[in-house]
Formats: structure tokens, C-alpha cells, sequence
């Protein structure tokens, strides 16, 4: 009569067995189908939106641009830049607007205006839904130049409406240093136990070993 | 035939904690940092992926804003070294800058050698034991560039803990010594993604436990795979979301398995344990045990190395440095048990004593000044790039004695290593607002590495010596600039486009105070085309003699002047040389114009970096000097 110990161990091994196959079915059909691959990374991504759902990023809809080509249209930005500037550049990127101005002399000056967490740093001002970065540029600072950027960028941010601005998956988390200095610390306990089980475990040899 | 050696209880240090044995370990520890000072140096080079992960560090410490996404890797949509990111911000934290986190990871190669060392020392006798330490110290520098600080620093120690941990369950098999050994192989696979198949090594180890070998191999695949997901879910679901995306999809590339010096010890380490089947005596049996946790180690990797080019992977060498102290351990128990299969009794007993001898013997090798045991090597004092301590003793000299701020210095500096300017923010903090630029002549800052024989005695007095050794020195050179680096006309052609865009420009500065040029093409895409610069000059006194110079160096784009003749400004015939002579002429040229064609002959698009390539600008006497010495070398 088999004992239930070798019942147990069949059992693990057919349950060894079974899940291998299944696994490298799985696999097998990941590699041939695309449609499958394409439901896996449908499961993957939800997974990762479920994971960082509290903080996903805030991403820019053509609408924002939209916005701002109106804005410009109506000629509300000249009013502004004064006779002293002109709008050299806007670019809308997924999370930021850069706007970049000329003076007279054809000196270029630029200011970012970044959703949170688009931009690392220290804004040099804030509206409603950007943060504002001043680009710095070489040459005499311009104390005038400075003062036009931020009143543009005041305005841009006003005239953004909040449909332009919604969660998107692009980017990624950002974590707290608490939670990395954790996680080394765990690694370099690991990595001692580790090394402390295996200097301990491994008796010498007394044997010679002939072949 | 097993024999038992009557001798082992009264041999000196036998392995069982004597004075003798520790003074052994010792010796090899210390001989083996000298050691691996001499190959890596005390300071690393300036290197991009030390810098890349600087500003995750600095991200993390400063902001408060840390990533669990690793750095991307030879493989496309896959990502790795999210433990390294980890390690150094916890050293950082603790203080350690980069030469002391370089320093650190020669302290863990040196006690790798000694955990080799032991490890085959318990498993196959002194003889083994220092035959595994040998391989594994010699040639350190073949496999990944010791010099640079990167997440392969890490390995070499990971990879012989790893091994232990496998040889501890061959010997202790149980749940802890496979959780162990799982977690230390998940530790490694977020520091390098060759790391990952560590997971199959932990699973064959298991299986070789003689009762519940089904039930320890699951919970130790399981440990493995749960906790190097825990290490870094975003970064695990990332890389296999582009797995699923994009399977296979580049090209076979090429195999790199043959082309590395650690071949013949792995294939010796295998072949031996394979031939070892043939055999019935029960020593067969019990070599194979004491090698089996290496072999567990070397062969799922190998397995996978020789298959990883059909699916378009590329099989570089430098993924088996992991393997290096498993390979050095089964060639050396595969050595010795020949060695000792060979020597009849009466001479085997004899060279007991001169057997533990030889970790001393290798110590004091290890130790001697040269290039003995590591000839063939690369030693640090090779490296011709300016290590971090070169640029820490540069910044303090342009912003301490000079009064240089972070913009002025990525403005003015000029120097054929470009990476320079990437680490040069995390050396010097960025201040509120900018130094105003000086009317008339203002100094400028060349960064070259030279020979010692290059090196003019004595030196000039706008030329510093930053370190020097017996054969180069760092060197920064101060000629009197008159480049306006403020603004200059930017024009940009590329390759079969008739299109000509120009504009004014200059360098910039993104929130992380990194610098860039706007409107110049991206490096690293293999843009080809033509670059021309319009640099304006500033007032100079009349009778300044001021000179260009432009190179040809190796992972340098040597452009040419292109100005057209005019009074104070005369061109050389190859148009790689002008001078600007104010003496008599009141308004001499106000612009130079520059020339860089990426993709020809003299500038590779390899050597293209996206912003302004290096060229010599400065008082004659100063560029005369530099230029004599580039010269030399480019013939």
C-alpha cells in the first residue's frame, strides 16, 4: 500500500509536471499568437495602472494646443510681449508647454510650463495648473525678459481649460527615498545572511581526492 | 580511491579557524585590493553611465523623487540595474561620493578573491583554492572596463556570494539555504539582467537535495521569481510588457561567447565535470558533488549565452562576468584533482606543507609593483580619460581660485572628453544668477590628457597640472579666449537635404543643469551632415595674436576654418590653423566661421556628441604649444 508520503511526493511532482507543461503551453501560444501577446500586454498594462493608479501622470490633450493657438489668434499674447518681444516658439509636448521669446537684438528667452511632476527642479513661479520654468540664458540677465516670460506663461496657464489635462499612462512613478534606502538596506542584509549561511555551512575537506 | 589524510588535524591552518588560515585570507584580501587599485585606480574615469545613474541619485537624495525604473540596456524595451540605483543612493546617503563608492567596489572585489579563494579552499585544498583566486583576479579587466563605475562593478562579488550560496545548498540543502541562495540571485538580477537565469541556477541546486528535491526546487523558483519582482514590480512589468510587444524583433546578432578569456576555465570547469561521469569510483562521485554548486551556476547561463543570438540577443562577453568566480572555482577543482590524481602518495604528502604556502606566494605576486600577475592587463594608469578626481580638481580650480560658476565653466571649458560635461553639474552646484561675462580678453580652459613625455619642462604658466603619473598627466591649460561664447550663428545641413537652416544660438542649461546647443542634431542617431559655426569675437586690445587649431583625435570631429581671407586673419592651406592678428588693424575680423562635416573621414558620427566639437582657441603661445603636441601624435 503506498504510504502517504510517496502519494504526497507523486502529487508534487505530477503538480511540478502538470504546471511546467502549462507554463511552457502558455509560453508557446504567447510566441505564436500575436492576439495573445496582445491580451497579455493588455493584462500587464491594466495591472500597472492598477499598481500606480494614485499617481499617474497628467498628460496635455491636442486641445491645450488648440487653446493656445486661439489665444494667440486673438491677439491677446501681443498685448503681453509689448513692442519689445515677439513669440518665436511654442511647442506642445506631452506634459509641458516651452515657449520661447526674442528681443529686439534677437536674443532668445524661454520659460517651460510643466504639469506636476513633468519636471525636476525648482519653478521659478506657479499658475492654476503648471508650474513655470525659466530657461536660462547666457548673456546679461534680463531682468525685463524675465518679468514678459512669466506674465506669458500666467496667461498660457489661464487660458488652458481643464478638458486639455487628463491621467495618461506615460511616464512613470516616482517613489520616496524612505522606500529605496528600505529596500538597499533589506538587499545588503540579504546578501550578509547569505554570506554568513554559506561560510558556516560548507565544511572543509579532510579527503584527498584521487582520480 | 578516497583516502583519508592522517596529517589533517596537525596541518598547519586546516581550514578550521586557525591563526594560519585567517593570516592567509587576510594577506590575499590586502594583496588583492593593491591589486585591484592598480587595474581600477583610486577614482574612477569619467564614464556616461556613471553620470546617467548620478542623476538618478541625486533625484532621489535632493528631491525625494526616486525611480524603480532601471536604466535601459544593450536589449531594446528592457531595463535593468534597478538594485545598483538602490546601493549607491544608500552610500550616498551614508556620505560616499563616487570615489568612495569606487573604492568600495574594489574592497568587495578584493574580499570576492578571498570568498573564492575559501570557497574552493574548502571544496578542494589549498592548491585548488589558489589556482580559483589566480583566475579570478587576472584579466579582471577584459571583461567590463574596471576603471568606470557602472552596475557591473557590483557583480564580481555578487556572483561569488551567489556561488557560495548554491555550494551551501549542495551541502546544506534545506529551506533556508534555498531561500537564501534565491535571494541573493534576485538581488543580482536587479543589478544586471544576465543576472536573471541565476533563477534556473537556484532550481538546479535544489534538485540535488536528496529527499523533497520537487518541493525545494518550486519554493526555491518561487522565492526567486517573487522576490526580484518585489525588488522592482514597475521595472519587472515594464520589461516583460515589451517582451510581449516586441518578441524577437531585431536581427540575430552576433555571438560573443568565444571572444573572452574565461572560455577555456568555464569549458575546462564543465567538460571535467562531464568527463567525471564516466568514471565509477565513488571520488568521481564526490568531485562532482563539491563542484556541483558551481557548475549550477555556469551551465544555465551557458545554455542560455549559446542561444541568446538566434533570438537577436546580443551574447556579449561582458554578460559572463557573474561567471567569473563559478568558472574559476570548477577549473580549479578540476585542476587540482588532476594534479593530485597524477602525484603518487609518499610526494602528495610532502607538498602539504608547500601547498599552504602558496596563498602567501600569490599574495606577495598579487602585491609587487608591475605588471606581474596582471600583465596584459589594462592598469588605471593606462587610461588616458580624466578620472572624477581630475574633474573635482578642475572645478575647484576654475570655481574656487577662478570664481568660475557652473555656467561659466560649461561655457568656457573645452575638452575631447564630452562626458566631461555631463558630471560636471553633480560636482559644483548651480548658483542664482550669472557672473557677467569681462569686456576684452577673458580666460579660457582646455582639459587634455597627455604622456608624461609630452608634458613640457617646465610647464608654461597658464598650464596646470592636475595629477600625473609615471607615464601621463591631466593637465589644464588657461589660454586668453577671445570667443564670445554667449551666442553664436548656428548653421545645419544634413546629408542629401539641399535644406540650409541658420540660426543664432548658444549653450543652454535644462532644470537639471544639463548643457545642450537648441537646434543642434541629436547625437547617438547617426546624423550625417554638415555643422558651420559663425563665432564672434570679443574686443581685444591691438598687437593680440590670438590662434585656432583644430584637431584630429581619436573620438574627436576635427572640423576645419572656413572663414575667407581677410585683413588680420590668416588661414593655414589644410585649414586646420588661423590667426587672428589685431597688430595694426583697428577692426580686425569679429567673427571666425567653423566647419564640421559628421560623417566624413575626420569626424565620425560616433564622434559627434550634439554639442560643439572640441577645437583649440587662445593666446598663440598657448595653442602653439597644444598644437605641437596633438600634431605629434597624429603622426
Amino acid at each position: 500500500m503506498p504510504s502517504h508520503k510517496s502519494n504526497r511526493n507523486r502529487a508534487v511532482r505530477t503538480g511540478v509536471l502538470v504546471g511546467c507543461a502549462l507554463a511552457l503551453g502558455a509560453a508557446t501560444t504567447a510566441a505564436a499568437d500575436s492576439a495573445t501577446r496582445a491580451r497579455g500586454v493588455d493584462l500587464i498594462q491594466g495591472l500597472i495602472a492598477y499598481l500606480e493608479r494614485p499617481l499617474l501622470r497628467q498628460c496635455l490633450t491636442p486641445s491645450a494646443g488648440e487653446a493656445l493657438a486661439e489665444l494667440v489668434g486673438r491677439g491677446e499674447l501681443e498685448a503681453v510681449l509689448g513692442g519689445d518681444f515677439v513669440l518665436v516658439r511654442g511647442n506642445v509636448r506631452t506634459d509641458q508647454i516651452e515657449v520661447e521669446i526674442g528681443d529686439r537684438g534677437q536674443r532668445s528667452y524661454g520659460v517651460t510650463l510643466a504639469l506636476p511632476g513633468a519636471k525636476s527642479g525648482r519653478p521659478n513661479g506657479e499658475g492654476r495648473r503648471f508650474l513655470f520654468y525659466l530657461t536660462a540664458s547666457p548673456g546679461l540677465p534680463n531682468q525685463r525678459a524675465r518679468e514678459v516670460l512669466l506674465s506669458v506663461a500666467e496667461l498660457f496657464d489661464r487660458a488652458i481649460p481643464e478638458s486639455a489635462v487628463e491621467l495618461c499612462m506615460e511616464g512613470e512613478r516616482r517613489y520616496p527615498r524612505a522606500l529605496i534606502l528600505a529596500s538597499a538596506a533589506l538587499e545588503i542584509s540579504v546578501v550578509l545572511a547569505a554570506l554568513a549561511f554559506g561560510l558556516l555551512a560548507i565544511p572543509s575537506t579532510g579527503e584527498r581526492l584521487d582520480l | 580511491m578516497l583516502t583519508q589524510d592522517r596529517s589533517a588535524s596537525r596541518r598547519p591552518g586546516d581550514l578550521k579557524r586557525s591563526p594560519y588560515y585567517y593570516t592567509a585570507c587576510a594577506a590575499l584580501f590586502v594583496a588583492g585590493l593593491v591589486a585591484n587599485l592598480r587595474l581600477a585606480g583610486w577614482s574612477p574615469i569619467v564614464w556616461p553611465d556613471t553620470f546617467n545613474d548620478e542623476f538618478e541619485v541625486s533625484q532621489c537624495l535632493v528631491h525625494d523623487s526616486c525611480t524603480l525604473r532601471g536604466v535601459s540596456t544593450s536589449v531594446p524595451g528592457q531595463a535593468h540595474a534597478v538594485a545598483w540605483l538602490e546601493l549607491r543612493i544608500l552610500l550616498a546617503w551614508l556620505g560616499l561620493g563616487l570615489d568612495g563608492v569606487h573604492f568600495t567596489m574594489q574592497v568587495l572585489n578584493a574580499l570576492a578573491a578571498v570568498l573564492v579563494f575559501h570557497l574552493a579552499t574548502q571544496l578542494g585544498g589549498p592548491l585548488a583554492g589558489v589556482t580559483a583566486a589566480w583566475i579570478f583576479v587576472s584579466r579582471a579587466d577584459v571583461l567590463v572596463r574596471v576603471t568606470a563605475l557602472h552596475n557591473q562593478s557590483l557583480v564580481p562579488f555578487l556572483g561569488a556570494v551567489f556561488v557560495l550560496a548554491c555550494t551551501a545548498v549542495v551541502e546544506r540543502p534545506g529551506i533556508w539555504s534555498v531561500a537564501l541562495a534565491a535571494l541573493v540571485g534576485a538581488v543580482m538580477a536587479n543589478v544586471h539582467l544576465a543576472c536573471v537565469v541565476t533563477g534556473a541556477s537556484v532550481v538546479w541546486v535544489a534538485l540535488t537535495a536528496p529527499r523533497r528535491r520537487f518541493l525545494l526546487a518550486v519554493f526555491g523558483a518561487a522565492s526567486f521569481g517573487l522576490a526580484t519582482f518585489s525588488i522592482a514590480p514597475p521595472n519587472w512589468l515594464h520589461n516583460l510588457m515589451n517582451l510581449l510587444q516586441h518578441p524577437g524583433g531585431h536581427p540575430p546578432g552576433p555571438g560573443g561567447m568565444w571572444e573572452n578569456p574565461l572560455r577555456g576555465w568555464l569549458l575546462l570547469g564543465v567538460s571535467t565535470w562531464l568527463i567525471s561521469f564516466a568514471g565509477r569510483a565513488p571520488a568521481w562521485a564526490e568531485y562532482r558533488r563539491r563542484s556541483h554548486g558551481a557548475i549550477a551556476v555556469i551551465v544555465p547561463f551557458l545554455a542560455a549565452f549559446l542561444v541568446a543570438p538566434l533570438f537577436g540577443l546580443l551574447a556579449e562577453p561582458k554578460y559572463l562576468l557573474h561567471l567569473k568566480p563559478a568558472g574559476a572555482i570548477a577549473a580549479a577543482l578540476a585542476l587540482a584533482s588532476a594534479v593530485r590524481g597524477v602525484l603518487r602518495d609518499p610526494l602528495r604528502r610532502r607538498l602539504i606543507r608547500l601547498e599552504w604556502m602558496l596563498p602567501f606566494v600569490l599574495a606577495l605576486v598579487l602585491a609587487l609593483p608591475g605588471r606581474l600577475p596582471l600583465r596584459a592587463s589594462i592598469l588605471a594608469e593606462d587610461e588616458r580619460v580624466p578620472t572624477i578626481a581630475d574633474l573635482t580638481a578642475v572645478t575647484r580650480i576654475l570655481h574656487d581660485e577662478g570664481g568660475w560658476d557652473l555656467a561659466r565653466i560649461l561655457e568656457g571649458l573645452r575638452t575631447p572628453y564630452g562626458v566631461v560635461f555631463s558630471g560636471l553639474p553633480y560636482l559644483i552646484a548651480a548658483e542664482d544668477g550669472r557672473k557677467p561675462a569681462v569686456a576684452g580678453l577673458r580666460s579660457g580652459a582646455v582639459l587634455l590628457m597627455m604622456e608624461a613625455h609630452e608634458l613640457p619642462e617646465p610647464s608654461p604658466a597658464s598650464w596646470r597640472v592636475v595629477r600625473r603619473s609615471a607615464s601621463a598627466a591631466t593637465v589644464l591649460v588657461l589660454p586668453q579666449s577671445l570667443i564670445d561664447w554667449r551666442e553664436f550663428g548656428l548653421c545645419v545641413q544634413p546629408a542629401g537635404d539641399p535644406a540650409r537652416r541658420c540660426e543664432k544660438t548658444g549653450l543652454r542649461f535644462d532644470g537639471s543643469e544639463r548643457v545642450f546647443v537648441p537646434s543642434m542634431p541629436l547625437p547617438g542617431q547617426g546624423w550625417r551632415g554638415v555643422i558651420e559655426m559663425s563665432l564672434s569675437l570679443l574686443p581685444a586690445a591691438p598687437g593680440l595674436r590670438q590662434e585656432i587649431f583644430m584637431p584630429r583625435m581619436p573620438s574627436v570631429c576635427g572640423g576645419q576654418i572656413i572663414s575667407p581671407p581677410a585683413p588680420g586673419l590668416e588661414a593655414s592651406p589644410d585649414r586646420r590653423r588661423a590667426a587672428i592678428s589685431r597688430a595694426g588693424v583697428e577692426n580686425g575680423p569679429s567673427t571666425v566661421e567653423l566647419r564640421w562635416q559628421v560623417g566624413s573621414p575626420d569626424c565620425d558620427t560616433g564622434a559627434y556628441d550634439g554639442l560643439v566639437p572640441f577645437f583649440v582657441e587662445g593666446d598663440a603661445a598657448t595653442v602653439r604649444s597644444i598644437e605641437t603636441i596633438l600634431r605629434e601624435r597624429e603622426g
